[in-house]
Protein backbone atom coordinates (compact mmCIF):
# COMPACT_ATOMS: atom_id res chain seq x y z
CA UNK A 1 0.00 0.00 0.00
CA UNK A 2 1.25 3.23 -1.12
CA UNK A 3 2.23 5.85 1.52
CA UNK A 4 1.10 9.63 0.64
CA UNK A 5 2.18 13.11 1.83
CA UNK A 6 0.01 15.19 3.43
CA UNK A 7 0.11 19.18 3.32
CA UNK A 8 -2.26 21.55 4.39
CA UNK A 9 -2.40 25.23 5.08
CA UNK A 10 -3.88 27.74 7.58
CA UNK A 11 -5.78 29.64 5.03
CA UNK A 12 -6.51 29.68 1.18
CA UNK A 13 -2.82 31.29 -0.30
CA UNK A 14 -0.93 30.80 2.91
CA UNK A 15 2.04 28.33 2.45
CA UNK A 16 1.87 24.63 2.31
CA UNK A 17 3.38 22.88 5.50
CA UNK A 18 3.74 19.05 5.75
CA UNK A 19 1.73 17.75 8.50
CA UNK A 20 2.30 14.04 8.34
CA UNK A 21 1.71 10.43 6.10
CA UNK A 22 -1.15 7.89 5.36
CA UNK A 23 -1.60 4.95 3.74
CA UNK A 24 -3.96 4.50 1.55
CA UNK A 25 -4.43 2.46 -1.97
CA UNK A 26 -5.57 5.48 -3.68
CA UNK A 27 -5.42 8.68 -3.79
CA UNK A 28 -9.28 8.97 -2.93
CA UNK A 29 -8.54 7.15 0.48
CA UNK A 30 -5.67 8.98 1.13
CA UNK A 31 -7.59 12.86 0.84
CA UNK A 32 -10.36 10.82 3.09
CA UNK A 33 -7.50 9.44 5.64
CA UNK A 34 -5.59 12.37 5.87
CA UNK A 35 -9.28 14.59 6.59
CA UNK A 36 -9.78 12.32 9.46
CA UNK A 37 -6.15 12.00 11.12
CA UNK A 38 -5.29 15.75 10.66
CA UNK A 39 -7.78 17.92 9.93
CA UNK A 40 -10.58 17.05 11.70
CA UNK A 41 -11.21 19.69 13.90
CA UNK A 42 -11.16 22.25 11.18
CA UNK A 43 -7.39 22.38 11.27
CA UNK A 44 -6.94 24.37 8.17
CA UNK A 45 -8.65 25.73 5.33
CA UNK A 46 -6.63 23.26 2.45
CA UNK A 47 -5.34 20.01 2.52
CA UNK A 48 -3.32 17.87 -0.39
CA UNK A 49 -1.99 14.51 -0.48
CA UNK A 50 0.69 13.49 -3.46
CA UNK A 51 3.03 10.26 -3.57
CA UNK A 52 6.34 11.07 -4.74
CA UNK A 53 9.55 12.39 -2.70
CA UNK A 54 8.81 13.51 0.82
CA UNK A 55 8.71 17.81 -0.33
CA UNK A 56 9.01 20.89 2.38
CA UNK A 57 11.35 19.46 4.48
CA UNK A 58 13.16 23.21 6.36
CA UNK A 59 15.77 23.69 3.60
CA UNK A 60 13.01 23.09 0.33
CA UNK A 61 9.58 24.67 1.97
CA UNK A 62 6.78 23.80 -0.29
CA UNK A 63 5.54 27.14 -2.01
CA UNK A 64 2.13 28.52 -2.34
CA UNK A 65 2.72 28.19 -6.33
CA UNK A 66 3.79 24.80 -6.75
CA UNK A 67 3.19 22.88 -3.39
CA UNK A 68 4.91 19.64 -4.75
CA UNK A 69 6.59 19.57 -8.05
CA UNK A 70 8.14 15.89 -7.83
CA UNK A 71 4.66 14.37 -6.32
CA UNK A 72 4.10 11.78 -9.12
CA UNK A 73 -0.20 12.31 -8.02
CA UNK A 74 -1.34 15.29 -6.22
CA UNK A 75 -4.71 16.66 -5.37
CA UNK A 76 -5.98 19.20 -3.32
CA UNK A 77 -8.86 18.90 -1.36
CA UNK A 78 -10.25 22.77 -0.82
CA UNK A 79 -12.03 25.04 1.70
CA UNK A 80 -15.50 24.53 0.33
CA UNK A 81 -14.81 20.75 -0.47
CA UNK A 82 -13.29 20.06 2.85
CA UNK A 83 -16.03 21.66 4.90
CA UNK A 84 -18.39 19.63 2.23
CA UNK A 85 -16.81 16.27 3.27
CA UNK A 86 -16.76 16.79 6.94
CA UNK A 87 -19.32 14.36 8.91
CA UNK A 88 -22.24 15.58 10.80
CA UNK A 89 -21.24 15.26 14.57
CA UNK A 90 -24.05 17.63 15.49
CA UNK A 91 -24.99 14.83 17.66
CA UNK A 92 -22.12 14.68 20.10
CA UNK A 93 -23.05 18.34 21.22
CA UNK A 94 -25.32 19.13 24.09
CA UNK A 95 -27.08 21.56 21.77
CA UNK A 96 -27.23 18.65 19.37
CA UNK A 97 -30.23 17.65 21.24
CA UNK A 98 -32.13 21.44 20.75
CA UNK A 99 -35.48 20.74 19.06
CA UNK A 100 -36.06 17.40 20.41
CA UNK A 101 -38.61 18.18 23.11
CA UNK A 102 -40.80 19.65 19.27
CA UNK A 103 -39.81 16.41 17.65
CA UNK A 104 -41.17 14.53 20.61
CA UNK A 105 -44.40 16.29 20.67
CA UNK A 106 -45.05 15.60 17.01
CA UNK A 107 -43.98 11.89 17.22
CA UNK A 108 -46.54 11.57 20.02
CA UNK A 109 -49.52 13.25 17.97
CA UNK A 110 -48.44 10.94 15.24
CA UNK A 111 -48.66 8.16 17.47
CA UNK A 112 -51.76 9.73 18.87
CA UNK A 113 -53.60 10.32 15.08
CA UNK A 114 -53.01 6.38 14.72
CA UNK A 115 -54.87 5.49 17.28
CA UNK A 116 -55.46 2.35 16.69
CA UNK A 117 -51.62 1.39 17.19
CA UNK A 118 -51.39 1.53 20.74
CA UNK A 119 -54.89 0.08 20.97
CA UNK A 120 -53.76 -3.36 19.75
CA UNK A 121 -50.77 -4.78 18.79
CA UNK A 122 -49.75 -4.12 15.11
CA UNK A 123 -50.62 -6.55 12.63
CA UNK A 124 -47.97 -9.28 11.83
CA UNK A 125 -46.58 -7.61 8.33
CA UNK A 126 -46.83 -10.42 5.77
CA UNK A 127 -47.16 -8.64 2.01
CA UNK A 128 -45.67 -10.83 -0.27
CA UNK A 129 -44.92 -11.31 -4.29
CA UNK A 130 -48.27 -12.81 -5.27
CA UNK A 131 -46.41 -15.12 -7.40
CA UNK A 132 -43.93 -16.24 -4.67
CA UNK A 133 -45.65 -18.45 -1.99
CA UNK A 134 -45.92 -17.42 1.69
CA UNK A 135 -42.91 -19.19 3.57
CA UNK A 136 -44.44 -21.55 5.84
CA UNK A 137 -44.15 -20.23 9.62
CA UNK A 138 -43.51 -22.16 12.33
CA UNK A 139 -46.24 -21.25 15.12
CA UNK A 140 -46.09 -22.74 18.38
CA UNK A 141 -49.51 -23.67 19.63
CA UNK A 142 -51.38 -20.44 20.46
CA UNK A 143 -51.26 -20.23 24.39
CA UNK A 144 -54.34 -19.21 26.60
CA UNK A 145 -54.34 -15.50 26.28
CA UNK A 146 -53.17 -13.89 29.74
CA UNK A 147 -55.25 -10.80 31.54
CA UNK A 148 -52.05 -8.93 32.27
CA UNK A 149 -53.67 -6.68 34.28
CA UNK A 150 -54.95 -8.66 36.69
CA UNK A 151 -52.35 -11.66 37.39
CA UNK A 152 -52.26 -12.74 41.21
CA UNK A 153 -49.60 -10.88 43.36
CA UNK A 154 -46.64 -13.05 42.92
CA UNK A 155 -46.84 -12.19 39.45
CA UNK A 156 -47.94 -9.10 39.76
CA UNK A 157 -44.46 -7.81 41.63
CA UNK A 158 -42.26 -9.88 39.22
CA UNK A 159 -43.52 -7.97 36.21
CA UNK A 160 -43.37 -4.58 38.20
CA UNK A 161 -39.39 -5.60 39.40
CA UNK A 162 -39.14 -6.45 35.47
CA UNK A 163 -40.85 -3.50 33.77
CA UNK A 164 -38.75 -1.09 36.12
CA UNK A 165 -35.25 -2.56 34.86
CA UNK A 166 -36.48 -3.29 31.17
CA UNK A 167 -37.66 0.03 30.23
CA UNK A 168 -34.92 1.82 32.52
CA UNK A 169 -32.30 -0.03 30.52
CA UNK A 170 -34.47 0.84 27.26
CA UNK A 171 -33.85 4.59 28.29
CA UNK A 172 -30.22 4.00 28.86
CA UNK A 173 -29.60 2.81 25.58
CA UNK A 174 -30.24 6.64 24.16
CA UNK A 175 -26.99 7.43 25.00
CA UNK A 176 -25.08 4.33 23.00
CA UNK A 177 -22.78 6.10 20.52
CA UNK A 178 -23.20 9.65 22.02
CA UNK A 179 -22.16 9.02 25.46
CA UNK A 180 -20.21 12.39 26.64
CA UNK A 181 -17.09 10.08 25.70
CA UNK A 182 -15.65 6.89 24.28
CA UNK A 183 -15.52 4.68 27.73
CA UNK A 184 -18.45 6.53 29.14
CA UNK A 185 -20.47 5.19 25.85
CA UNK A 186 -19.26 1.48 26.91
CA UNK A 187 -19.81 1.89 30.25
CA UNK A 188 -23.06 3.04 29.82
CA UNK A 189 -24.26 0.92 27.17
CA UNK A 190 -23.17 -2.04 29.32
CA UNK A 191 -25.06 -0.68 32.22
CA UNK A 192 -28.15 -0.58 29.92
CA UNK A 193 -27.91 -3.90 28.99
CA UNK A 194 -27.38 -5.16 32.57
CA UNK A 195 -30.78 -3.55 33.12
CA UNK A 196 -32.63 -5.28 30.41
CA UNK A 197 -30.61 -8.49 31.49
CA UNK A 198 -32.19 -8.09 34.94
CA UNK A 199 -35.89 -7.63 33.68
CA UNK A 200 -35.29 -10.50 32.19
CA UNK A 201 -34.54 -12.51 34.94
CA UNK A 202 -37.84 -11.05 36.38
CA UNK A 203 -39.72 -11.88 33.23
CA UNK A 204 -38.19 -15.48 33.31
CA UNK A 205 -39.75 -16.18 36.60
CA UNK A 206 -42.92 -14.75 35.90
CA UNK A 207 -43.14 -16.27 32.23
CA UNK A 208 -42.78 -19.70 34.02
CA UNK A 209 -45.76 -18.91 36.60
CA UNK A 210 -47.58 -18.25 33.50
CA UNK A 211 -46.89 -20.52 31.41
CA UNK A 212 -45.87 -18.32 28.57
CA UNK A 213 -42.09 -17.37 27.69
CA UNK A 214 -40.22 -14.02 28.17
CA UNK A 215 -40.70 -12.44 24.82
CA UNK A 216 -44.47 -12.45 25.57
CA UNK A 217 -44.15 -10.97 28.69
CA UNK A 218 -41.21 -7.89 28.35
CA UNK A 219 -42.93 -7.05 24.66
CA UNK A 220 -46.29 -8.98 24.12
CA UNK A 221 -48.17 -6.57 26.21
CA UNK A 222 -49.99 -3.29 26.09
CA UNK A 223 -48.52 0.06 27.06
CA UNK A 224 -51.63 -0.17 30.25
CA UNK A 225 -50.47 -3.94 31.04
CA UNK A 226 -47.18 -2.28 32.06
CA UNK A 227 -46.04 -1.91 35.82
CA UNK A 228 -42.91 0.06 35.71
CA UNK A 229 -42.77 3.99 37.44
CA UNK A 230 -42.79 6.96 36.13
CA UNK A 231 -39.67 7.60 36.52
CA UNK A 232 -37.88 4.74 34.27
CA UNK A 233 -40.22 6.13 31.36
CA UNK A 234 -38.63 9.58 30.88
CA UNK A 235 -36.28 10.21 28.18
CA UNK A 236 -32.80 10.03 28.26
CA UNK A 237 -32.33 13.76 26.78
CA UNK A 238 -30.32 15.41 28.97
CA UNK A 239 -26.84 13.94 30.75
CA UNK A 240 -27.28 15.99 33.79
CA UNK A 241 -31.18 14.32 34.50
CA UNK A 242 -29.68 10.72 33.26
CA UNK A 243 -27.20 10.59 35.90
CA UNK A 244 -29.63 11.65 38.57
CA UNK A 245 -32.01 9.18 37.53
CA UNK A 246 -29.57 6.41 37.43
CA UNK A 247 -28.17 7.25 41.20
CA UNK A 248 -31.71 7.84 42.55
CA UNK A 249 -32.83 4.28 41.03
CA UNK A 250 -29.93 2.31 41.68
CA UNK A 251 -29.97 3.66 45.48
CA UNK A 252 -33.11 2.01 45.49
CA UNK A 253 -32.52 -1.23 43.47
CA UNK A 254 -30.14 -1.50 46.35
CA UNK A 255 -32.57 -1.32 49.22
CA UNK A 256 -35.29 -3.37 47.01
CA UNK A 257 -32.55 -6.22 46.18
CA UNK A 258 -31.28 -6.65 50.12
CA UNK A 259 -35.16 -6.29 50.76
CA UNK A 260 -35.80 -9.33 48.06
CA UNK A 261 -32.54 -11.41 49.17
CA UNK A 262 -34.79 -12.26 52.36
CA UNK A 263 -37.91 -13.06 50.84
CA UNK A 264 -39.32 -16.32 51.98
CA UNK A 265 -40.03 -16.81 48.57
CA UNK A 266 -36.84 -18.75 47.35
CA UNK A 267 -36.72 -18.43 43.40
CA UNK A 268 -36.91 -14.79 44.44
CA UNK A 269 -34.31 -14.42 46.98
CA UNK A 270 -32.20 -16.44 44.56
CA UNK A 271 -32.48 -14.71 42.09
CA UNK A 272 -30.72 -11.38 43.92
CA UNK A 273 -27.41 -12.71 44.26
CA UNK A 274 -26.35 -12.15 40.74
CA UNK A 275 -28.05 -8.88 40.36
CA UNK A 276 -26.49 -7.65 43.66
CA UNK A 277 -23.39 -8.07 42.48
CA UNK A 278 -23.80 -6.59 39.40
CA UNK A 279 -25.37 -3.63 41.01
CA UNK A 280 -22.40 -2.74 42.95
CA UNK A 281 -20.45 -1.89 39.09
CA UNK A 282 -24.08 0.28 38.44
CA UNK A 283 -23.43 1.88 42.00
CA UNK A 284 -19.78 2.79 41.56
CA UNK A 285 -20.56 4.36 37.85
CA UNK A 286 -23.46 6.71 39.54
CA UNK A 287 -21.57 8.14 42.39
CA UNK A 288 -18.23 8.33 40.52
CA UNK A 289 -20.40 10.89 38.04
CA UNK A 290 -21.89 11.89 40.72
CA UNK A 291 -18.32 13.89 42.70
CA UNK A 292 -17.82 14.71 39.20
CA UNK A 293 -20.64 16.72 38.63
CA UNK A 294 -20.68 18.06 41.79
CA UNK A 295 -17.28 19.27 41.95
CA UNK A 296 -17.82 21.63 38.98
CA UNK A 297 -19.98 24.54 38.34
CA UNK A 298 -21.89 24.85 35.29
CA UNK A 299 -22.41 20.84 35.95
CA UNK A 300 -23.14 21.13 39.78
CA UNK A 301 -26.57 23.55 38.85
CA UNK A 302 -27.65 21.33 36.27
CA UNK A 303 -27.43 18.04 38.71
CA UNK A 304 -29.00 19.15 41.20
CA UNK A 305 -31.78 21.14 38.81
CA UNK A 306 -31.91 17.32 37.22
CA UNK A 307 -32.13 15.85 41.05
CA UNK A 308 -34.85 17.94 41.94
CA UNK A 309 -37.07 16.74 38.82
CA UNK A 310 -35.73 13.54 39.66
CA UNK A 311 -36.56 12.71 43.25
CA UNK A 312 -40.40 13.08 42.68
CA UNK A 313 -40.31 11.12 39.80
CA UNK A 314 -37.87 8.22 42.04
CA UNK A 315 -40.27 8.37 44.80
CA UNK A 316 -43.06 6.58 42.64
CA UNK A 317 -40.76 3.62 42.41
CA UNK A 318 -42.36 2.94 45.96
CA UNK A 319 -45.82 2.64 44.93
CA UNK A 320 -47.68 -0.47 46.32
CA UNK A 321 -48.22 -3.45 44.43
CA UNK A 322 -51.71 -5.07 44.16
CA UNK A 323 -51.72 -7.53 46.73
CA UNK A 324 -48.99 -5.95 48.69
CA UNK A 325 -50.62 -6.97 52.49
CA UNK A 326 -50.62 -10.18 51.52
CA UNK A 327 -46.92 -10.51 50.26
CA UNK A 328 -45.59 -8.61 53.23
CA UNK A 329 -47.65 -10.68 55.48
CA UNK A 330 -46.15 -14.15 53.75
CA UNK A 331 -42.57 -12.43 54.12
CA UNK A 332 -41.80 -12.58 49.88
CA UNK A 333 -42.24 -9.13 49.99
CA UNK A 334 -40.06 -8.75 53.58
CA UNK A 335 -40.59 -4.91 53.99
CA UNK A 336 -43.38 -3.15 52.50
CA UNK A 337 -42.66 -0.31 49.98
CA UNK A 338 -43.42 2.04 52.48
CA UNK A 339 -40.66 1.20 54.71
CA UNK A 340 -38.40 0.44 51.80
CA UNK A 341 -38.75 4.45 51.42
CA UNK A 342 -37.80 5.46 54.08
CA UNK A 343 -34.59 3.51 54.27
CA UNK A 344 -34.09 5.00 50.17
CA UNK A 345 -34.64 8.25 51.86
CA UNK A 346 -31.74 7.61 54.17
CA UNK A 347 -29.47 6.46 51.44
CA UNK A 348 -30.10 8.83 49.47
CA UNK A 349 -29.75 11.62 51.76
CA UNK A 350 -26.10 10.16 52.81
CA UNK A 351 -25.09 9.91 49.20
CA UNK A 352 -25.82 13.63 48.02
CA UNK A 353 -24.34 14.66 51.39
CA UNK A 354 -20.85 13.06 50.60
CA UNK A 355 -20.82 14.80 47.61
CA UNK A 356 -21.80 17.89 49.32
CA UNK A 357 -25.29 18.41 47.34
CA UNK A 358 -27.09 18.86 50.47
CA UNK A 359 -30.25 18.24 51.55
CA UNK A 360 -32.54 17.60 48.53
CA UNK A 361 -34.49 14.97 50.09
CA UNK A 362 -37.99 15.98 51.24
CA UNK A 363 -39.62 13.24 52.99
CA UNK A 364 -42.82 14.79 52.92
CA UNK A 365 -43.09 13.14 49.11
CA UNK A 366 -45.62 10.28 49.13
CA UNK A 367 -45.86 7.64 45.87
CA UNK A 368 -48.65 7.51 43.99
CA UNK A 369 -51.82 5.36 45.47
CA UNK A 370 -52.58 4.62 41.73
CA UNK A 371 -49.54 4.92 39.12
CA UNK A 372 -47.24 3.03 37.20
CA UNK A 373 -47.92 -0.12 39.50
CA UNK A 374 -51.60 0.34 38.29
CA UNK A 375 -50.49 0.56 34.42
CA UNK A 376 -51.12 4.42 33.98
CA UNK A 377 -48.38 5.95 32.66
CA UNK A 378 -47.27 8.97 30.79
CA UNK A 379 -47.49 9.84 27.18
CA UNK A 380 -43.95 9.43 27.02
CA UNK A 381 -43.75 5.70 27.58
CA UNK A 382 -45.90 5.23 24.21
CA UNK A 383 -43.43 6.03 22.28
CA UNK A 384 -41.01 3.54 24.55
CA UNK A 385 -43.75 1.33 24.18
CA UNK A 386 -43.93 1.87 20.48
CA UNK A 387 -40.00 1.54 19.60
CA UNK A 388 -39.21 -1.60 21.91
CA UNK A 389 -42.35 -3.63 20.88
CA UNK A 390 -42.36 -2.94 17.35
CA UNK A 391 -40.30 -5.81 16.42
CA UNK A 392 -42.06 -8.43 18.35
CA UNK A 393 -45.52 -7.04 16.93
CA UNK A 394 -44.01 -7.28 13.56
CA UNK A 395 -43.84 -11.41 14.23
CA UNK A 396 -40.34 -11.18 12.26
CA UNK A 397 -37.88 -13.81 13.62
CA UNK A 398 -41.23 -15.56 15.51
CA UNK A 399 -39.70 -18.97 17.21
CA UNK B 1 -26.54 -51.68 22.10
CA UNK B 2 -24.70 -48.30 22.73
CA UNK B 3 -22.69 -47.08 25.88
CA UNK B 4 -24.36 -45.96 28.94
CA UNK B 5 -23.33 -42.39 29.52
CA UNK B 6 -22.13 -41.27 32.23
CA UNK B 7 -21.65 -37.70 34.38
CA UNK B 8 -18.14 -38.14 34.07
CA UNK B 9 -18.07 -38.13 30.07
CA UNK B 10 -20.61 -35.45 30.18
CA UNK B 11 -18.54 -33.40 32.22
CA UNK B 12 -15.43 -34.10 29.91
CA UNK B 13 -17.50 -32.98 27.26
CA UNK B 14 -18.27 -29.56 28.39
CA UNK B 15 -14.52 -29.17 28.67
CA UNK B 16 -14.64 -28.66 24.94
CA UNK B 17 -17.61 -26.93 24.27
CA UNK B 18 -15.55 -22.91 23.78
CA UNK B 19 -16.95 -19.82 25.24
CA UNK B 20 -18.15 -18.36 22.15
CA UNK B 21 -16.65 -14.71 23.34
CA UNK B 22 -13.30 -16.79 24.88
CA UNK B 23 -12.92 -19.59 22.49
CA UNK B 24 -9.41 -20.70 23.75
CA UNK B 25 -11.37 -21.50 27.11
CA UNK B 26 -14.24 -24.16 27.65
CA UNK B 27 -17.22 -23.54 29.63
CA UNK B 28 -16.58 -25.30 32.20
CA UNK B 29 -12.96 -23.83 32.86
CA UNK B 30 -14.94 -21.02 33.57
CA UNK B 31 -16.91 -22.11 36.25
CA UNK B 32 -20.30 -22.16 34.67
CA UNK B 33 -21.10 -25.40 35.12
CA UNK B 34 -23.30 -26.27 37.96
CA UNK B 35 -24.28 -29.63 38.09
CA UNK B 36 -24.97 -32.11 35.53
CA UNK B 37 -27.34 -35.23 36.19
CA UNK B 38 -27.84 -38.35 34.20
CA UNK B 39 -30.67 -41.23 34.37
CA UNK B 40 -30.58 -44.66 33.53
CA UNK B 41 -32.69 -43.57 30.22
CA UNK B 42 -29.70 -41.84 28.63
CA UNK B 43 -31.26 -38.69 30.08
CA UNK B 44 -29.16 -35.78 30.38
CA UNK B 45 -29.81 -32.59 32.45
CA UNK B 46 -26.52 -29.66 32.72
CA UNK B 47 -27.25 -26.95 34.78
CA UNK B 48 -25.39 -23.74 34.39
CA UNK B 49 -24.93 -20.49 35.87
CA UNK B 50 -23.59 -17.03 33.22
CA UNK B 51 -21.03 -14.78 34.48
CA UNK B 52 -23.06 -12.04 34.23
CA UNK B 53 -27.22 -11.85 34.07
CA UNK B 54 -27.16 -9.99 30.70
CA UNK B 55 -24.60 -11.80 28.98
CA UNK B 56 -25.54 -11.76 25.28
CA UNK B 57 -23.80 -15.66 25.17
CA UNK B 58 -26.43 -17.34 27.34
CA UNK B 59 -28.50 -18.72 24.50
CA UNK B 60 -25.59 -19.58 21.94
CA UNK B 61 -24.24 -21.33 24.84
CA UNK B 62 -27.30 -23.32 26.15
CA UNK B 63 -27.48 -24.29 22.42
CA UNK B 64 -23.62 -25.20 21.87
CA UNK B 65 -24.04 -27.57 25.49
CA UNK B 66 -26.88 -28.92 23.89
CA UNK B 67 -25.74 -29.62 20.91
CA UNK B 68 -22.14 -31.19 22.42
CA UNK B 69 -24.40 -33.63 24.95
CA UNK B 70 -26.47 -34.64 22.36
CA UNK B 71 -23.93 -36.05 20.18
CA UNK B 72 -22.13 -38.13 22.80
CA UNK B 73 -23.10 -42.21 22.73
CA UNK B 74 -26.17 -43.10 24.84
CA UNK B 75 -27.56 -39.72 25.13
CA UNK B 76 -31.57 -39.79 24.69
CA UNK B 77 -32.57 -36.53 25.95
CA UNK B 78 -30.66 -33.50 26.66
CA UNK B 79 -31.99 -30.50 28.92
CA UNK B 80 -30.07 -27.52 29.64
CA UNK B 81 -30.55 -25.20 32.02
CA UNK B 82 -30.03 -21.38 33.77
CA UNK B 83 -30.06 -21.80 37.68
CA UNK B 84 -30.02 -18.90 39.52
CA UNK B 85 -29.27 -20.46 42.97
CA UNK B 86 -25.45 -19.83 42.09
CA UNK B 87 -23.58 -16.67 41.90
CA UNK B 88 -21.04 -16.42 39.43
CA UNK B 89 -17.46 -15.16 40.40
CA UNK B 90 -14.21 -15.52 38.85
CA UNK B 91 -12.95 -17.73 41.90
CA UNK B 92 -15.17 -20.50 39.58
CA UNK B 93 -12.59 -19.98 37.11
CA UNK B 94 -10.45 -23.55 36.88
CA UNK B 95 -6.65 -23.24 37.32
CA UNK B 96 -6.39 -24.42 33.77
CA UNK B 97 -8.80 -21.81 32.68
CA UNK B 98 -6.73 -19.22 34.15
CA UNK B 99 -3.72 -19.98 32.07
CA UNK B 100 -5.88 -20.55 29.37
CA UNK B 101 -7.24 -16.80 29.73
CA UNK B 102 -3.99 -15.37 30.73
CA UNK B 103 -2.16 -16.41 27.12
CA UNK B 104 -5.68 -15.03 25.46
CA UNK B 105 -4.80 -11.76 27.13
CA UNK B 106 -7.33 -11.74 29.49
CA UNK B 107 -6.49 -11.57 33.57
CA UNK B 108 -8.18 -13.39 36.18
CA UNK B 109 -8.60 -10.22 38.63
CA UNK B 110 -6.09 -9.51 41.04
CA UNK B 111 -5.64 -10.38 44.74
CA UNK B 112 -5.17 -6.95 45.99
CA UNK B 113 -8.64 -6.14 45.02
CA UNK B 114 -11.30 -4.23 47.74
CA UNK B 115 -15.06 -5.89 46.60
CA UNK B 116 -16.63 -2.58 47.93
CA UNK B 117 -14.30 -0.17 46.49
CA UNK B 118 -14.00 -1.78 43.29
CA UNK B 119 -10.80 -0.84 43.24
CA UNK B 120 -9.67 -3.46 40.48
CA UNK B 121 -6.21 -2.78 41.47
CA UNK B 122 -2.77 -5.04 41.53
CA UNK B 123 -4.10 -7.00 38.74
CA UNK B 124 -1.13 -8.80 37.20
CA UNK B 125 -0.68 -8.02 33.52
CA UNK B 126 -1.21 -10.92 31.34
CA UNK B 127 1.75 -9.88 28.75
CA UNK B 128 4.38 -9.21 31.23
CA UNK B 129 3.34 -10.34 34.80
CA UNK B 130 4.17 -7.11 36.85
CA UNK B 131 1.45 -6.10 39.10
CA UNK B 132 2.57 -2.41 38.50
CA UNK B 133 -1.13 -1.66 36.84
CA UNK B 134 -4.23 0.33 36.77
CA UNK B 135 -8.01 0.51 36.01
CA UNK B 136 -9.28 2.09 33.31
CA UNK B 137 -12.87 1.19 33.24
CA UNK B 138 -14.68 -1.81 34.77
CA UNK B 139 -16.97 -1.95 31.81
CA UNK B 140 -15.73 -3.49 29.19
CA UNK B 141 -16.16 -5.50 25.51
CA UNK B 142 -18.47 -7.75 27.59
CA UNK B 143 -20.51 -7.22 30.48
CA UNK B 144 -17.86 -9.75 32.76
CA UNK B 145 -15.02 -8.14 31.39
CA UNK B 146 -13.16 -4.98 32.39
CA UNK B 147 -10.09 -2.90 30.95
CA UNK B 148 -6.67 -2.47 32.61
CA UNK B 149 -3.42 -0.43 31.51
CA UNK B 150 0.28 -2.23 32.96
CA UNK B 151 2.68 0.56 33.35
CA UNK B 152 5.80 -2.13 33.41
CA UNK B 153 5.23 -2.80 29.48
CA UNK B 154 2.73 -0.20 28.66
CA UNK B 155 -0.21 -2.68 26.83
CA UNK B 156 -3.79 -2.34 27.75
CA UNK B 157 -5.56 -5.11 28.90
CA UNK B 158 -8.65 -6.87 29.78
CA UNK B 159 -9.29 -8.76 33.33
CA UNK B 160 -12.62 -10.87 34.46
CA UNK B 161 -14.67 -8.40 36.64
CA UNK B 162 -13.92 -9.43 40.35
Amino acid sequence: MARWEVLGRRAAGAAWSTVGSVHAPDIEMALLLARDAFFRHGEGADLAVGRGRLHGSAEDPPSAADPAPDFSEFRVLGGGELLRFWTDKSYKLQRGYAGLGAERRRALARVRQAGAVIDRPRPPDRRQRRDSPAPAVRRPPAPPPIDWSDVEPHTGLLLALGDDDHILGHRHTAWTGVAPHLEEDLAFSSIAQDEIGHGLVWYGLAAERLGTDVDATGLGRQPDEYRHALLCEQPADDWAYTIARHLLYDLAKQVRLDTLAESSWAPLAEATGALRRELRYHRWHAEAWLQRLAASTVARERLIAALRRALPEAVALFETVPGEDALVTARVLPRSHRDQLAAWFDATADALDAAGIGDLVDRTLEPPSAGGRRGLHGPEFMIVWEEMTALYRSGVGER
Amino acid sequence: MTARVTAEAVRAVLDTVPDPEMPPVSVAELGMVVDVAVDGRGSVRVDLVPTFSACPAIPVIREDVKRAVAALDGVSAVQVRYVSGVVWDPSRISPEGQRKLGAFGIAPPGPAQDPALLQIGGVTCPTCGSRDTVTDSPFGPTPCRSTHYCRACRNPFEAMKP
